[in-house]
This record gives structure tokens, sequence and C-alpha cells, in this order.
């Protein structure tokens, strides 16, 4: 699947990682373009519906990001995003779709290689799965 | 910049600096925050993370420094100092000397061109010198202000860097200043410099190897922004080291190589850096050599455990040298004294915990200011106990580790006090009020006009991706009436672009496709606000530093996101609303809960400043645990005398009203709404201070309380002392640590080595003859003066220090006359035989009980010690979540007077924040509830950290109060009908953003 | 004929307790006769589809569909149906929301055949029934299954919902009147609140240290279940139904659906419950041990949407996921 140019949604939390965004460029770490950023105020304000919606408009995966657990600006968020996406992530396999698709991590503002990293290989590895196609899919 | 008239200067732009300009700019003051170096943030910004809750330094550290230099009421003279002070309190003259940076700061748009021009490069002072920056420069990527710097002494005026600067910011013509400014009061915050351990420790190698670093270089390799992204790699051949040996104490607590005392911190990081360090890579072998595991924080021993469990092992022993191998590797030399043998380790990197010394500027300043300095080099304080943040000087106060070395919590408590303290010369003076609000055009009837503009940055946009091609994705979307492009948007005449534009377009909504909003966005709102819009009908779109710097390889795909950006940017736009910032009045009356050191001084403090205050305590008297004590660690001083001295000083006051034998039946609603009832009386206030301390833990059942009265508590042993009721004794025995330190409270309660000392003293003057013995864990003496005084106890003739271990506690039997007490000393690995006339137990300490009952009524939360939750462990320990609720003093953790007091200033700092502003304000992008749709599930009321959230009984729905909502979101993401959303990040706005971005054919 | 309404009934793959709701309305049955004449039920007067679709376009005012759409008869019937009325009302969950048999949507028509006829607990070696089988009378042939469950509105529009499972005689005492006399909007009949508005059980702000099963629960009949500990749907779902499970201890199971305006009923209790389980002392914990309560749901996807899968955002189990 060389080819396929997977896209992806991440959402970026204000505080740490849209700040892990913006450290990256400064460093001019190189990543795949794939990556759409949408920034929230707190990861904790991600819903599954959010993440739904993007699977079916045409996303092939979903990357959350927020602040190191501890370091939610608003205390306490990024607990609630934790257990949130990870009972998301069963129900999501449930309906067939490789956990993969999904992923949280946590970036901090002064993480921009690992904002670049998380982004190059969330890229890679969702390439490898191939397109996600719950558009097009037989119905 | 010519002659300024302003109310505070504040030297030094550390934490303790910029937290005392903040306190005091958001009363309404006028500061001036000078720094010597080119950007504020000083030591803490370069740390990777902080004990105990491993938070990303930066990443909190930079809202902090963003806020003070966006403050109308904070100046912010950096690389600068100050030449001379004039005049005195109330009234100083003072000249800084503000060096010329040869940037423009107002014209630089921190775009780093000039920087990959620069053809110089020198050691980054920032990087400990582990990495190079260039003789043009910024210190850090999240420097404040985030302009450059020319260096002078490393330039070689070459001239490149003005050439490729497309903003015109560099001026080689620019000179240095000389600026008078007028201020009432000065608050000195020059904080640390770590030693050097070259000369004085050289037996450690420092400065011959390359792989024994200082712990600050150390730091610097576990940045994730760092000269190694991250990874601890060895100086000498760039590769993971195997092992790595922490040597704690370099320099510090010793006469002969460095100092005598604490510094205060070094236990913690290095159990820290060994933590993280072990945690990134398990294999890693990671040993600290220590003398005494100094955790006394809260959480601080909690951390410290957990580290043991991940197996960063801890040997007691200072090691007598390290010395280099054939292969590279290092030798460390020591004795285990817990074992009682000589050992040398093997390991690959040696990490010196290196003393925290005065800055090398004290002396100098001190001049100037005509203040003292102690022993050390740090500034004197008028009275070390009673009056900690007051210099030698009327005027001039004192924050942070400039007095004596000090966490960040206590560093930025002390900021706080020290505020509290400045502003009482200039209570006379008028502050600034609320800044006038331009009027606003009513936009919430017109559909939709926006207006893009779309930024070049010079060439950092537009050379790796397509500006017209932007543009052009965006030009036929039916809202956007206007699509314009600029070299650099945010530049002085772009501004007047904007402006036109919307006037002559009747643009409601402007998107400016540019950098980033975390430092741009208030640049063009406030233009927007100029010509009358809403501020919050904004929207940025990242394709600087989200797109062309780190996709420069691909212009093609640069591009294509670049449109898509800024198409998500358009479809957001399009669903803003204008938002306000509600205001609520808050009047001048504080309820102070607690009536010991902390409450008292939190009150006097209040009440000075003119506002009303009610000071609450249980006990019939006023004093709190004064009362119990006799003298007061490490100063000897009387405590109930002390206490009577408060005491009187609060009667004085017309503004305190006391109330003894409290009982406060109940609490409810929020900053400028209180209403209490207390002894059934309803008493209205505007703001809250918990000043409730910390009692000892019952202590019946430990080591024979309860069964022989000779076997007392520390408390009552203080009293004891103070009525002066012993028998006189031929052998006593303390023991520290009852109840700490062990699973079920495995905390340390901060205070009790210094009060076993302190009583251990009085006992040997009272009673000469008689032999002392303190049975401790670790002794944890850390404060200023603390560690000398021990060291005078410890000289003491017929003074034992015996160590014993959690799980080997001391045995007390009733003999036949005296106490019979049995103990394995660890250190000799003895048996040990006591037969003492008392036995005094330092019990552990907890919370008040008060606390459950209180936490309910205010919506906080407490630890499992029974202390309160402070907002943030590091930069907010005075604060609650929710605004209006202020800590001080045992409430939040034990601590010593003179912290206790620090803090207490602190507390009443905080509290007028709002009190003198007169008003609080909300955030714009709250979340609402609609209460057509609630359902009253109560789903959303424990999620809101702020308490923002509550149940109204009658409606049977959720009601947010507008000025707690801090606008996380997390209860638009919970509510299961979707009855809450949050302003700016509607659920309908976030999918039309991802819609945007997927569905390039569909309407947005 | 007269000049009243004329109004007919249809179901498509249901369990037959819409068309037994439509009694529950007792005497009020007879207002309904007074307003209207039925003209198509194949539930009562076996009507073939001839007589259907002999049926001027139009004929009939309003009809009432529930079942959800499994097979391609029920596909041709409720677009002929569309065609020969002026209103469709989707009556009931399953033709609202899909319903009960949505959850047949997690498997594939193949597994789901193969479970049905030909498993230990059903009857293994059946036969799977095929589309077209020679018997001694002649041929026979079995409209087949479509690739999953589909709400009614996936395959002609719908001008009114009316969920509930079945849709109550409180909701249809309300709602018949209007839909007949023409005033109520799409969504008119769906609630805005969830049951928890109706419900009268006692409630806390939720702070759910786990969940539980609920036979391993002794329920305090007055209070919250979900406070309990005990998974309950009434956050998530509209309430029109005043309750009747929770009020007589037993959790609500979800049967209305999302609430107006909600698209995703999983998705919202997922969300919900997720953010109050388990919060107590999160600070201290590591990342493992805050998920750790999570396990405590048991099938969240089959107990968040029982009801309402075929309506989700993802409507059936997709083949993402490969060996
Ligand atoms: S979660 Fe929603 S429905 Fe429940 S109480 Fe809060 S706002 Fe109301
Ligand atoms: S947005 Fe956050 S702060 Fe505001 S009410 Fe909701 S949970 Fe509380
Ligand atoms: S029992 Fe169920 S329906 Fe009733 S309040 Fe609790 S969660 Fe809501
Ligand atoms: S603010 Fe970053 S996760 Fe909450």
């Amino acid at each position: 699947m060389a080819d396929f140019e997977p896209k992806i949604i991440v959402f970026l939390c204000n505080w740490c990682s849209y700040g892990g965004g913006d450290l990256a460029g400064v460093n001019r770490e190189q990543y795949p373009s794939n990556v759409l950023g949408i920034k929230v105020m707190c990861s904790s304000r991600v819903s599954p519906e959010h993440i739904m919606e993007s699977f079916v408009d045409g996303a092939d995966g979903v990357l959350v990001t927020g602040c190191h657990p501890g370091d939610c600006h608003y205390i306490d968020g990024n607990y609630k995003t934790i257990r949130k996406i990870d009972m998301f992530t069963k129900i999501l396999e449930d309906f067939g779709i490789d956990p993969k698709r999904i992923r949280l991590e946590w970036i901090s503002s002064a993480e921009g290689n690992k904002y670049a990293r998380v982004m190059t290989e969330m890229t890679e590895e969702i390439r490898e799965l191939g397109p996600l196609n719950l558009k097009d899919e037989v119905e | 910049m010519i002659h300024m008239k302003k109310d505070v200067l504040i030297i030094g732009g550390g934490i303790s600096g910029v937290q005392a300009a903040l306190d005091l700019a958001d009363k309404g003051y006028e500061v001036v925050l000078v720094d010597k170096n080119p950007s504020i943030g000083g030591n803490m910004v370069k740390l990777d993370k902080t004990f105990p809750t491993n938070d990303c330094s930066i990443c909190i550290s930079a809202p902090k420094m963003v806020e003070a230099s966006r403050n109308e009421n904070i100046t912010l003279l950096t690389y600068s100092k100050v030449k001379k002070v004039l005049g005195s309190s109330g009234g100083f003259e003072v000249k800084i000397w503000k060096r010329t940076k040869y940037v423009d700061p107002d014209v630089c748009t921190g775009c780093g061109d000039c920087e990959q021009s620069c053809p110089v490069e020198v050691p980054s002072e920032f990087d400990e010198d582990i990495s190079n920056r260039k003789a043009i420069y910024v210190e850090y990527p999240q420097a404040v202000p985030l302009t450059y710097t020319i260096d002078y002494a490393n330039c070689v005026g070459c001239g490149a860097c003005e050439r490729v600067c497309d903003a015109g910011a560099i001026n080689f013509l620019e000179i240095s200043q000389e600026i008078p400014i007028e201020v009432g009061s000065i608050i000195v915050a020059t904080g640390f410099e770590m030693m050097q351990p070259d000369e004085w420790r050289e037996e450690y190698g420092y400065g011959k190897y390359d792989n024994v670093l200082t712990a600050m270089e150390y730091e610097r390799l576990l940045s994730a922004s760092g000269p190694t992204d991250g990874k601890v790699l060895k100086p000498s051949d760039g590769k993971p080291p195997e092992s790595v040996a922490w040597i704690q104490c370099v320099g510090s607590r010793c006469k002969q190589k460095g100092m005598p005392y604490c510094s205060r911190v070094c236990c913690m990081y290095a159990t820290k850096q060994a933590s993280i360090s072990k945690g990134e890579r398990p294999e890693l072998d990671t040993s600290i050599y220590y003398m005494d595991l100094r955790a006394y924080g809260k959480e601080f021993q909690q951390y410290f455990d957990k580290a043991k469990t991940k197996e960063v092992n801890y040997y007691r022993g200072r090691p007598s040298r390290i010395y280099q191998l054939h292969d590279g590797k290092l030798a460390v030399e020591y004795e285990d004294t817990e074992k009682g043998e000589v050992k040398t380790d093997i390991v690959d990197m040696a990490v010196l915990s290196s003393a925290i010394v005065p800055s090398t500027g004290n002396a100098k300043i001190a001049e100037i200011l005509g203040i003292e300095l102690d022993e050390y080099g740090f500034f004197e304080s008028k009275d070390m106990l009673t009056a900690p943040l007051d210099s030698t000087r009327e005027g001039i106060y004192l924050a942070g580790c400039a007095q004596s070395p000090k966490d960040i919590p206590d560093s930025v408590s002390q900021a706080s006090g020290a505020a509290a303290r400045a502003l009482m010369p200039l209570l006379k003076r008028e502050r600034k009020g609320r800044s006038k609000k331009k009027p606003q055009r009513d936009v919430s009837e017109e559909e939709p006009r926006i207006g893009v503009f779309v930024c070049h940055c010079g060439k950092n946009i537009a050379n790796y991706l397509d500006i017209e091609a932007v543009k052009e994705a965006v030009k036929d979307i039916p809202e956007v009436v206007y699509v314009d492009n600029s070299l650099f948007a945010c530049s002085e005449d772009a501004q007047v672009i904007i402006k036109k534009a919307i006037d002559e377009h009747k643009l409601n909504r402007l998107v400016v496709s540019a950098c980033s909003p975390r430092t741009h966005a208030p640049l063009f709102q406030d233009t927007m606000e100029e010509v009358g819009l809403n501020k919050y009908l904004f929207e940025m779109a990242n394709i600087r530093n989200q797109c062309s710097w780190v996709h420069s390889d691909d212009p093609e795909k640069a591009t294509e996101k670049a449109k898509l950006l800024t198409r998500m940017a358009v479809a957001k736009a399009k669903r803003l609303s204008a938002l306000t910032e509600e205001e609520i009045e808050v009047g001048g009356h504080t309820i102070v809960i607690g009536g010991g050191p902390a409450g008292m001084q939190t009150a006097l403090t209040l009440s000075r400043t003119g506002k009303k205050v009610t000071l609450v305590e249980k006990e019939g008297k006023l004093g709190g645990k004064l009362r119990r004590l006799n003298t007061i660690f490490p100063r000897d001083i009387d405590a109930r005398e002390f206490a009577d001295r408060m005491t009187h000083e609060v009667a004085d006051e017309k503004n305190i009203r006391v109330i003894l034998s409290a009982e406060i039946e109940s609490v409810d609603g929020y900053i400028g709404n209180y209403k209490a009832k207390i002894n059934g009386e309803d008493i209205e206030a505007d703001t809250i201070v918990l000043a409730t301390g910390f009692k000892e833990i019952e202590a019946k059942g430990w080591h024979g309380y309860g069964d022989d009265s000779r076997v007392m508590t520390q408390l009552e042993f203080d009293e004891a002392l103070a009525n002066n009721s012993l028998d006189k004794p031929e052998n006593v025995v303390f023991i520290n640590c009852v109840g700490a330190l062990e699973e079920e409270r495995p905390w340390c309660c901060r205070v009790g080595c210094g009060n076993s000392l302190k009583n251990a003293k009085e006992v040997k003057k009272r009673y000469p003859k008689a032999n002392v013995f303190i049975l401790y864990k670790d002794m944890r003496v850390f404060g200023k003066k603390e560690e000398e005084y021990y060291m005078d106890v410890e000289g003491e003739d017929g003074v034992v220090f015996l160590r014993y271990s959690t799980g080997q506690e001391p045995e007390v039997v009733k003999g036949k006359k005296k106490l019979e007490l049995k103990v394995h000393d660890n250190l000799l690995d003895e048996d040990i035989e006591i037969e003492a006339d008392y036995i005094v137990l330092a019990m552990q300490l907890e919370g008040d009980e008060s606390a459950g009952k209180l936490k309910k009524m205010l919506k906080i939360s407490s630890d499992p010690a029974g202390f309160y939750m402070e907002a943030h462990a590091k930069l907010r320990p005075l604060e609650f979540p929710s605004e209006g609720v202020y800590l001080a003093g045992g409430a939040h953790y034990p601590k010593n007077i003179s912290d206790t007091l620090a803090q207490a200033e602190g507390a009443a700092s905080k509290a007028l924040i709002p009190m003198m502003r007169g008003y609080t304000k909300s955030e714009g992008m709250i979340s609402v509830v609609d209460d057509e749709k609630c359902s009253g599930c109560k789903m959303c009321i424990s999620v809101c950290p702020y308490g923002a959230i509550d149940h109204d009984p009658e409606e049977g729905i959720a009601v947010i109060t507008d000025v707690l909502c801090k606008g996380c979101g997390s209860c638009a993401s919970v509510c299961p009908v979707g009855a809450i959303s949050q302003k700016g990040f509607e659920d309908d706005t976030l999918t039309a953003m991802i819609r945007a971005a997927l569905l390039e054919d569909e309407v947005i | 004929m007269s000049d009243k309404l004329k109004i007919g009934f249809y179901w498509c793959a249901a369990c037959g307790g819409c068309e037994i709701s439509v009694l529950d309305i007792d005497e009020m049955i007879l207002d309904v006769v007074e307003l209207a004449d039925i003209v198509f039920w194949p539930c009562a007067m076996d009507p073939k589809y001839e007589d259907l679709r002999a049926m001027e376009d139009g004929s009939i005012d309003v009809i009432f569909i529930n079942g959800s759409i499994r097979s391609t008869e029920n596909e041709e019937m409720v677009k002929l149906l569309r065609e020969k009325s002026k209103k469709v009302v989707a009556y009931g969950s399953c033709s609202s929301i899909g319903g009960l048999f949505g959850l047949g949507n997690l498997y594939s028509k193949e597994e789901l055949l193969e479970y049905g006829y030909n498993t230990p607990s059903t009857e293994e070696g059946g036969v799977i029934p095929a589309e077209n089988s020679k018997v001694p009378e002649g041929e026979l042939h079995l409209p087949p299954l479509l690739h999953h469950v589909r709400s009614l509105d996936e395959i002609i529009e719908v001008d009114i919902y009316l969920p509930g499972c079945p849709p109550l005689p409180n909701q249809l005492k309300e709602g018949l009147p209007l839909i007949l006399e023409g005033k109520v909007g799409k969504y008119d009949l769906v609630s805005q609140k969830s049951v928890c508005d109706e419900c009268p059980l006692e409630r806390e702000e939720k702070k759910i240290p786990r969940l539980y099963p609920i036979q391993e629960m002794m329920l305090d009949p007055e209070r919250c279940i979900l406070d309990q500990g005990v998974l309950c749907m009434g956050p998530a779902t509209a309430g029109m139904c005043e309750a009747p499970c929770p009020s007589v201890g037993h959790p609500c199971i979800g049967c209305n659906g999302p609430v107006r305006g909600v698209k995703d009923q999983g998705a919202r209790m997922a969300s919900a419950l997720a953010s109050v389980l388990g919060v107590e002392g999160e600070e201290r914990m590591e990342e493992s041990e805050i998920i750790d309560v999570v396990k405590s749901v048991r099938d969240p996807t089959g107990s968040f949407y029982r009801f309402s899968l075929p309506k989700s955002y993802l409507r059936y189990k997709r083949r993402d996921i490969h060996g």
C-alpha cells in the first residue's frame, strides 16, 4: 500500500500537545503531512462521537493527544480521556475497526521531537493498515 | 523609554520574580521586572520535569511567563541590570542599565532566519554548554520575549543576519541605555546558581572526566527539548550509559568543602532524575549515594518510595572520591554506613548534586540596595523566623532562592507573600483600574462575512508552499468575502490593512492563516477590538509551525495541507459568535478559618490593606499549635510569647473580627458570594482562606503511649517543658517518625526532626547532665539555619543519635523504675538498650478533622493524609481549582513557622487579587447548560475540576456558574444528552472542522 | 368512502409487540377510529401484495411502519408503502433506530444463519434455509436477508419518529392525535430529555467506583441504580416513557434510543460513563490502573447500543481487522 496516503485527524490539547506541535515546527522536525490538527482546550473535550464522525467522513486514523497524566492544564481532564479512549477503543473493535486506527498520546509542549515522531509513526502505521474506507464499504 | 513611574521593581525574572510580578500586577500595581538574561524564566525553565508530580517544567512555567509578558501592568526589562537605587520605602529612584540587543523587539517576529545565517557558534549557557548557539539567539524555543538578541561579545559583525531579516528588525546602531524609574517598593528575586564542583570537590573529578556531570547538565540531557532530545548519552562517546550514580551533598552540608547548609532540593531531584531515567530505560542501573534522604515535602516520601520500587538503588554514604578506570568507567568509592563497609562501585556516568549557591550578583545588588547578606551570600531577612520576607531595609522584600535554597512551591508561595509585603508601602497609591472596553459592533444578526489573511512570514511560509493556492482554496466559500495575503501579517502595517479590510468589506469574522495562535492570536485580536469586533470572532490556521516548517521537503503536500487547515479555520470561523467575559463583583470581606499563626498572619495582612476579616477559631483562644509549643525551631524563641504578640496584633486591628469556639455549620456559594453559618450566625463573605492546620495522629498504642505517662507526644513534651513540669531526667529518648514513613501513612511530617532537635537542646540546657537519645530514620532538617542547628546539637556531649528503620521499631517496656527501650541501630548494626525517664514521640501529623466537612462545603478535595489538595503542587500551592478559596500553613502540609508565615502572606496576596480589583472575570469560552435538554442526571457535576457545576434542586437541572468555569469542555463531552456545549468548541463546530478536513467537495 | 383519514399499519422485522401496543391504548382506539379508517393492516386484515400495489399513490394518509429492515421483502414493501402514503411514521424503536435486532449487525448474516440453524444451542446440524427450495407443493422463495439490519430511514424518507419498544400508551395517547391532526414535526415525539428526567429515584453527583453485574447487587429501591454501580442507560436514553423500568428497580436498557438531537447513543453513554467511573484517587494511579476499572463495564457495545446500533455512526461491523 505504498502509494496510499492516509488521512489522519489529530485532536490537540491547547496547552501541551499543540505547543509540542509548534515546537516541532521551531525545530524544523520533518514529519508526514497526512495529519490534520484540530485544537481543543483539553483532551477531555474530545468525545467518541467526534472520532466516529472522523472515521465516517473518511479519516483512516484518529489521534488524540494531551498533556501527560498529572500535567493537564485543567487538573484531571486527561484522566477522563484515558478511560474514554480505552472504553471507546473496545467498542471500535467490536465494530470491526482495527484498534490501531485510534491512538492516544501524551505530548508535552517541550516534546517537539516526540510530536514529530508520533505523527510519523502514526502515519506509517496507518499506511501499513491500508485505507479504512467506511464511506465506500458495500452496503 | 524615558522616565518611568511605576509601583514595584522586581529584580530577577525567574519563577519567583514572575509570580511576585503577576500577584502585584493583577491587583492593579505597575511592575517593572528586570532580568539580566535576554529572556525571563530563570532556572525553572531549564528543568526537564519537576518532582514529585513529574510535571513538565517548561509546560507549566511557560504559560506563566507568557502571562507576565502580556500583562499590561508588567514592563519587562530583559538583558538589564539595576545600577543604582536612591530614596527610601515608598519612594525609590532606580536606574536600570538596559543593554542593547541590536534587534528591535517590536519588529522581530521570532522566525529564526537570522540564526540560521549566523556563522558564529558559541556554547549555549541555557544548555549548560552542552550544545551550541549562535551569536544571534534566543535562549530557548519558548523564550519570553520571543525575540532575538545579538550577543555583542561574540558577534563578528558580518551582517549576515541583517541581510536575511525580511522584517528588518536588526539594528546595529541601537545603543544601550540607562532608564530611570521611580518605584515604591522593591522585591529581590535573584534566584540561585549551582556550585561548580570542580574546585570545591575536585575529588569527584568534575572537569577532569567527561562522564562526570552536574545535576543541571543531566537535567538538560533529560529535557525533551534539550541538546540530546531527551536522550541520556555519555559525553565521552555519545552512547547511552548502562549505569549512573548520583552523588548527593556535593558542596552542601559540609563546612570544609563547601557550604554548611542543606540545599533542600537535591535529594528529590536526584530521585526524580533517577526514576525518570529508569522509567525510560528500565535496564539502566541507577544508584544514589546520600547522607540523609530528605524527602520532607508533600508527596515527597511517596515519590521516593516509588523510586525504590522502580529499583533505583540508594546507598547511605558520602563517596570519598571518583576516579576513572582505564576503560573509561568511573569508580565511586564510598562507605556504606548502613553496612559499615567501604566499597567501590563501577559506573558509566556520575551526576553531582552540587550545592545551591547564591547568585554571583548578590553582593553587588546588596550594595546597591543597601541591604545585608547572610554569611553565605543569600539575602538576610529582617527576622529569619518571624519576618522571612522582609530584607534588612524597609521597602525591600525577598522572594525565592535569593533568601535561601528552596523548592518551587515554597518559592512561589514566598513570592506571593513578598508581593503582599511589597504593597504595604503602596497602599495610598492609586491603582490601575479596569481598562475601558471599546464599544463593540453587534454582529449577532449579521450573516457571517469572513476575511481571510494568508501570511508569507517572510520566506518562512511562502518559500515552502503556494500562498496563491491557499487563497484560491477558500475564496469561493460563500461566507468568505475577502481574501488577502501579507508578507508579515503581524507587522504594524498589516494591522492597518486588516482594519481597513474589516471596515470596507464589513467583515465580521477574521481568519489568519499564518503561525501559531499560541504566540500570535492576541495581537490580531487586539487589532479586531480596536475596530470594534469581538475578539472571539477570530480563528487562526497554523500553516507555519505545523505545516511549512515541518513539511518543507514537500511543497506540494505542504500546500495541500495548508489549504485544508485554512478551510477548517474558515469552517470554524463561520460558526463563531461574539463572547463576553462575565464579571462579578467581589467585595472586601474574608473569612479566615483557623486561628493559628497561618490564620492570624493572613488576617493581619488582609486587615492592613483595609479589608474586613472574620477570623474563626474552634478553640477558645488564638494561637493554634504555638500555644502548645515551648520554643520554636531553629531560633529557640518562646512560642507562647510569639503567639501572644500575634494575638495582640490581631486584637489591635479593627478590621478583624475574631470568633472563638466557633463551629462552622455551613458554607455555600462562590467567590464574591459566600454564605456561611458560624455559631448560628449568618455571615457573608467574598473569599475564604483555609488555615486549619494539622494535628498529631492518635498516639495510643505507639511505644507504650497511654500506658505510662512518661511516654509522651512531642507536643505534650513541649507543654511539659513550657510548664516546667518535668522531673529531672537522666535519660530522655526522642523517637522520630512515629507512625510515619510506613505503609499506612507513608508521608513525612516535615517538622518532627526539627522539633526533636530543639527539644533535645532544651533538655541539655536545663539538665546538662542528662543524656539525650534521638532515634531517627533520616535527619530531615533542610531549612535556613537548620542543618547548622543540627550540627550544634550533634556536637553536644551526651546527645546520641541512633538510626532505626521502618519495621524495626523501638520496643518500650516498663522497667522497675524507668522505661526500658530496645532499638536496633542500623548504622552500628547493634541492639541498644536504654533506660529512659521520658520517651518523646515525634508523632506523624495529619490534616485537621474539619477538612472532612469543609471540603464538601467548598467543593475542594484533600489527600489521604487529610491535607487539602492545592490547585497545582508546584505553581499554585496557595490556591484551589475554584477561585475564591485559598490555603495557608499546615492545612496544606505541616511546615515550620517561617514557611507558614510566608505562605500566609502569600494566601493573603491571592485573596487580595479579586478583592482589590473588585471583580473577577469569567473566561470567554465557557460551557453552558441548555435547560431544555438537561435531564438532571448529575453526570457532569463531579467531572468539573473547578466545582463550577451545581445541581439546581428546584428545576432538577445542572447549572454552571460562569465565573467558576475555566472552559475545559470536559462536561460538554460528558453530557449524555448533549445539553452542555462549550462556546467556541460546540459539537457542531468540531464536526464542521472534521468535515472541512475530510470532505473536500462538501459545503462547509 | 368517508372523508376520514386513511391510515395503515405495517410490520417489517419485528417481534409483534408494536402491533399489540396499538391495542394498548384501550378506549382511545375508539377516538382513532372516529378520526381514521384503517385501510391496510396485514396483522389484522391479511391483504395481499397485489392489493397494495393496486392502491393509488398517496392514497394512504398516514402509514405506521414498525420493525427493522432485515430482508429484501421489508425493503421492497416499505418503498412501496412510501409511494402509497402521504406520511410515514417510524413506529417503535426498530424502525426508528434499528432496534434490538440491530445487535445482529455485530455479525455477518452468514454468521447469524450459522448460529441460528447450526449450533448446539439451536439445532446442531440443522438446515440453513435456502433462498429457493423445492418442496412437494412446488418452488418456494424466501426473501434473502440484507447485508445488515437497517432503520427505516435508511431506505425511505420518514416524516415522524415515534420510538419505543414498544411505544407506550402514554406516548400514543399524546402522540396519535397529534400525528393524525398533522400537528407534529419529524422529531417532536422524541424527547429532548433523558429517562433520568422522569426517573423518581434519588441520585447523587456521579462518581461511580466501578460497575457490578446486577445479579451481584442488593439494590436499594430508592436510590439511583447507576449510583449503586449497576449500568443504567437512563442518562443517554430519550425519556418519553415515564421511566417505568427504574421506577420498579430495573435499570433502563435504552430502548427509546438517544434523545432528540443526539446521533449516537452508545458513544454518548461511553463518554459519560468513562468520565465518572473510578475517578477516586485517579491522580495517584498509573495509566494501567486508571483503565482497569473500564473492565468492569461488561460488553459496552452490546449494552450501550442495544437498541440503536443500526442508526449509530458505524451501523454495522466492518471488516477492517484482518487475521
Ligand atoms: S450531564 Fe447533561 S443531562 Fe446530566 S445533569 Fe449534566 S447537563 Fe444535565
Ligand atoms: S467546561 Fe470545564 S470548567 Fe467549565 S463547567 Fe465544564 S467541566 Fe467545568
Ligand atoms: S436509575 Fe437510571 S434513569 Fe434513574 S436516575 Fe439513575 S441513571 Fe437515571
Ligand atoms: S489541558 Fe492538555 S490534556 Fe487537559
